[in-house]
This record gives structure tokens, sequence and C-alpha cells, in this order.
């Protein structure tokens, strides 16, 4: 064995070597109504979510090769397989040295991928953030792509369960990590919300199961049998939201304490038929991932202008002096559930 | 033919080869080579702690917790500059004097026999936990234009990063391999037992050592902190594993006693192009000559041929490495 490791080293030399000269035809280019641009001056685009090979990324991606191939875009959609934003900066990095006309990020981190977008501002690269927003001065973002304001996921939210529960009754809120900046801005909302219209809803202090579907389970379990009287749970992410209903149906209150939140469809299809979680809100990730590649577009040609305006498939989106906002949120429930394959 | 020299020359041209194949996945890519330049300042912070891990390795050691000191000396710069409002040299000094003082107590538990994995996985977490108490989950932020500079500025057109690497690179190299204590090290890492006979003092090489890591990881700090322009609470989390696998793939011996500074340098190389150029390769199809079959080179497939590959390497190191101590 000792005697052949040399040979087998030069072998596995020589595969290597192989297999990526195998790899220098170019990716086939995506098919597509590129005529309106001369070959080789496409627009390249990077855009690169907060992680790879979750439900939620991989729509976006589904939207966003949608809108590259009906603009005629070169899109590479590639992140880090964790949510960790120095791997995002990286990245960035790389894209600016590989000469990207725009890049569109949705930063783990507002403040550390400031540099770095800036870094590809000043390289003449047009910027964007999508999903998450970075710091806009320090960074010098020219646009976020807005899922959703804020002010109305919270209210949405507070809604549907004041409508359920009459306006009345103990409540909690189950979030994901203490630090995750859409979670904390989307708790404001609803206090704010709360505090305003339904006074007689009480919310008890916040779960915090640091985006571990187990432990949101768990976490609310001891909670309902600590509460007995509690009378509604908000799962707020799509990891939190599955965690909750299973602890209601465990505990057999389906019914009786009303479940809603964040999440996806085929996340949670099946608490929705057997109506733990009668209704629950979202935006469609696929759209979001649709319209933060035509805005790029829009930005590249210097066509976005503060207004309303169709793009593509999505009609009337609405552009402030700095946003682009997909809309209000949607309700799913067990009616139209089935018609949403993500 | 003479099998020993077969051997040798395996062992020494492969991981040469790595970095030929490496360097030429990210050439092929880049429209200019200057364009590398700015990818490096990540990889030379890494490198930094590379060469520190490197003498602990050759003493028969581990230090698991490079990242949470990193982490600890940055929010110990940015709370005092900030909360406590300190002059930025002096936080600055202080958070070098933090990860010092951290090492040596990692050297310290060890000189009392506690197991370098043991302690070090400990500290990891204390460490950790201490910067995010500090920093109670909020960021630091706004550090002037001057402090900045040091993380995105550059040197005789190197980046800063890069100047620091040479310059540690240079000093360790002399450290461990030119002075008594680097000898020290060595036998440490042969024989712990005889060492001690010979007459090596190894409480006081073990202290030293680990404060000389942690010197260093408060140093490269600085950088860090400097280059994302924020001290963050989780900073330095996994850079420990990056760390290791330099050493590793560079050629020194994991249990200790063999190796070289220049083999890490070697091995950051390698790990540095491999994904850097990994990346650049981005959203292509790999195809496999013959079999007909297409790879994505997606986050995934990259996560596995780094892995496969420092298997690889360390299978190769083990096997084809001398049987006796060599001068390397």
């Amino acid at each position: 064995m000792i005697r052949r490791l040399p040979i087998i080293a030069l072998l596995l030399c020589a595969l290597v070597v192989g297999c990526t000269t195998g790899s220098e035809t170019p990716a086939p280019a995506p098919s597509g109504s590129g005529a309106d641009r001369p070959a080789g001056k496409r627009l390249k685009v990077g855009m690169l979510p907060k992680l790879v090979g979750i439900d939620y990324f991989n729509e976006c991606q589904k939207g966003a090769q949608e809108a590259a191939s009906e603009l005629g875009i070169d899109l590479t959609y590639d992140g880090p397989s964790t949510d960790k934003v120095e791997l995002q900066v990286q990245m960035i990095d790389e894209w600016i040295a590989l000469g990207y006309d725009a890049i569109a990020v949705s930063p783990n981190d507002p403040e550390v991928i400031a540099p770095a977008l800036k870094r590809a501002r000043d390289a003449g690269i047009v910027v964007l953030t999508w999903d998450a927003d970075a710091n806009p001065t320090s960074s010098g973002r020219q646009v976020f792509v807005n899922q959703c304001p804020v002010a109305d996921v919270g209210s949405r939210l507070v809604d549907l369960m004041a409508d359920a529960i009459g306006g009345k009754g103990k409540t909690v809120i189950v979030t994901g990590s203490a630090t995750s900046p859409n979670q904390n801005a989307w708790m404001q909302a609803m206090r704010a919300h709360l505090k305003e219209k339904y006074p007689q809803i009480e919310l008890l202090e916040t779960l915090v199961p640091d985006e571990n579907q187990n432990r949101a389970r768990q976490m609310t379990l001891d909670l309902l049998t600590a509460e007995p009287e509690l009378a509604g749970v908000w799962g707020i992410t799509s990891v939190a939201l599955p965690g909750v209903a299973e602890a209601v149906k465990q505990a057999g209150k389906t019914g009786k304490v009303f479940v809603t939140g964040l999440s996806l469809p085929s996340t949670v299809k099946g608490y929705v038929k057997d109506g733990t979680i009668p209704r629950f809100v979202l935006w469609s990730p696929k759209d979001l991932g649709y319209l933060t590649i035509h805005a790029a577009k829009a930005l590249a040609d210097q066509q976005l202008d503060p207004g309303t305006r169709d793009f593509g498939r999505l009609k009337e989106i609405r552009i402030t002096s700095d946003e682009v906002i997909l809309g209000p949120p949607f309700v799913f429930d067990a009616d139209n559930i089935d018609q949403f394959s993500f | 033919m003479n099998v020993a020299l077969l051997r040798r020359v395996a062992r020494e041209a492969f991981p040469w080869l790595l970095l030929a194949f490496a360097m030429w996945m990210v050439l092929a890519r880049l429209p200019k080579i200057s364009s590398l330049l700015p990818l490096w300042r990540p990889w030379a912070e890494i490198g930094v702690l590379a060469l520190g891990m490197t003498a602990v390795i050759l003493s028969g050691g581990i230090d698991l917790s490079v990242g949470s000191m990193v982490t600890l000396s940055g929010a110990v710069l940015g709370y005092l500059w900030q909360v406590t409002g300190l002059p930025l040299g002096v936080a600055a000094s202080a958070a070098v004097l933090t990860g010092t003082v951290a090492g040596g107590l990692n050297g310290l538990a060890i000189s009392w026999g506690m197991s370098p994995l043991v302690t070090t996985l400990a500290s990891m977490a204390l460490y950790s936990g201490l910067a995010m108490a500090l920093l109670e989950q909020s960021r630091i932020t706004g550090f002037p234009p001057a402090f900045l500079a040091l993380g995105n500025g550059s040197f005789a057109g190197l980046p800063s990063q890069v100047v620091l690497l040479m310059t540690a690179a240079a000093t360790l190299a002399v450290l461990v391999h030119a002075t008594r204590f680097g000898r020290y090290l060595f036998s440490l890492g042969d024989q712990r037992k005889s060492a001690e006979f010979a007459g090596v003092p190894v409480p006081q090489v073990e202290r030293a050592l680990y404060a000389l890591n942690g010197f260093l990881a408060g140093l490269v700090a600085l950088w860090f902190t400097a280059r994302r322009g924020a001290a963050v609470a989780d900073a330095g989390q996994g850079l420990e594993l990056q760390v290791i696998a330099c050493v590793v793939l560079g050629g020194t011996r994991v249990t200790g006693g063999w190796g070289s500074i220049a083999r890490t340098l070697l091995g950051l190389g390698i790990l540095a192009h491999l994904e850097i150029g990994l990346r650049l390769w981005g959203n292509q199809t790999l195809t496999l000559p013959g079999l007909g079959w297409t790879i994505p080179l997606n986050a995934n497939a990259r996560l596995i041929l780094i892995g496969l590959l420092v298997i690889v390497v360390a299978l190769l190191n083990e096997r084809l490495a001398p049987r006796q101590r060599d001068s390397t």
C-alpha cells in the first residue's frame, strides 16, 4: 500500500486537473430575450442570499432566474452554506474582482457587510440589498428591495390574532435568535400596534429558541403547561412556527390556542390542514427574487425613479427614494395553501 | 527505483501541485492578476494565526480558542474605545494585551498538566462568552477612518494584512527554527517525557508558547476589526478550523514534532486559493471526463471538495512522513 501511494497521489492530481479542463467550456447561456444587448455585453449580476440550501432562499433563486432569463442577464446566485457575514464579505470582494455590473445582497449583518458594499460602489458596481437591509449610510447601497414594510407585517400579524381571540387574553411571541434584525423590527411593530389598538391583549415574555425547531417546540410546551390560560402564540420565523404548532398539537390544544405567524406554506401545510394554524402570513419569496433582478436591471439602466410602475409580471410596484416595495403581506389559509409550491 | 526517494518526491511535490492547481483556478477567472491582492486580506489574517498554531502543533498541542481570542480582543478594543472613551491607541494596546493574557491563561492550565484539547475547548467557550457579555449582543461601529485604513489600506502596494503576515512569518521562522525555544518545541512534540528528562523547562515553554499564540490573536484582532469596520460578539467564530486546516494542508504533523513555518505558508496558499478559486467558478458545472458526471460547483460541493482534500492530504502526510525525525 505504502509503495503505491505516490502513484495514487499522482493519479489524484491528474484526476483533479483533468476534471477542470472539462469545465472550461462555458456554462450554457440562459435562454431568453437578450436580443437588445449585443453578445458579450449582457449585464452580469451577482445575487447573494444569507445562505443557500434552505427552502426560502431556493424559492428566491427561482424567481431571480425567471427574471434573469426574461431580461437576458448573466445571473450568479450563490452564497455561503452557513449564515456567516464574513463569507458574504469575501464573496462580494471576489465578485468585485470578477467585474460584476451589479450585486444584490441579503446581509447577515447590516454593519459588517457595509465596508464591502462600499468597496463595490467605489468600483462602479450597482449595489442593492434585498430581504434584509444594510446600514444605508455606511454601505452606500442604492436601493433596498423590501419584501414588505415592517409596519404592515406587524399589524397584519396582530390583527389576525385579535380577530381570532376576541381582542383579549394572554399571548406570546416565539422568535428566532435575539439579534435577528427582521424579527426584532417586526416585534417592535407588533408591540406598537397592540398598545394602540388592543390594550386588553397581554404579551408574555418573548421565547427565543435560536432558530431551532425542536427548542421552539419544547419552550412552547413548557409555557402551555405554565400558562393554562394562554390564548394565542405567534411563531415569527419559518423555523419557529412549525415548532410552536407541533407543541400546541401535542398538548391537545388545537383550536383552543390560536397559532399564527410567518413561515413557508410547504413547511406548515400539515398544520394548516389540521386546523392548528388556521391562518399565517408571508410574502412570495419567488416574487422577491424576481423583483430584485428587475430592480437591479432598472438601476443599472438608470431607470429606477420614485413612483409606481410594473416590473414584468409584477404590477404596480411602489418605489420610494431608496426602496422598492414588493407589497402587503399575503395571508395563507386551508383554502388557498394548495396553490403554492414553495 | 528507490522507494524512499519516491515517497519523498511524492510528499514534497503533492502540495506544490495542489498550489499550482489552485492558483490556476483563480487566475483563469480573474480579468487581471492585481485584482487578486485585495482577496488576500482575510486569508493573510488567518495566515498569521496559522503561524502561531504551527508552533503550538509542533509542540504536540492544539489551540481551539484562537477564534474566540480574536473575538474577545476585538470586543475589548471596541468596548474600551466607545463605552469607556479611551483613546484608540490605548484601547488597541489593551486588546493585544487581552489576547496575550487569554493565551497565557491557556498556557498556565496546560503547564499544570491539563490536556491542550480540553483546556482550549473550554476557553473557546469562555472567551466568546466574555466577548458576548462585554458587547451585550450589540455591535460597536463608527471607528475613525485612520483606524479603518489599517484594515483596508496598502503598504508598498501590498494589502496591510499581507505585510503583517510577511513580518510575522519571518519572526516566527527565526523563533521556531533558529532558537533554543524552537528546539524545545520540537523535542516537546517528539516526546514530552524525554524532553523533561533532557532538561527542557516544559512549564515555562508551554506558558510562553500559548501566550505567544494569544498575542498573535490579539494582533490579528486589530486588522480583523478594522477591515470589517465593526466589533461583533461572534466575529471570530469558526476561524480555528481554517487555521488548523492551513497547518495540516502544509504537511506539519498534527501530533507534533515535525513540520515547519514554511509548510504552513504553503498550506495557507493552497487553502486560500482553493476556496477563492472554487467560489470564482461559482456558477459553473464541472464535467468529469469519461464518466459524463456533472457536478455544480455550489456551496455544498465546495465544502465536500475542501473536506475531501484535507483528508487526502492528511492521509498522504501520515503515510509518507519520515518514520523518524529529520530536519524538515
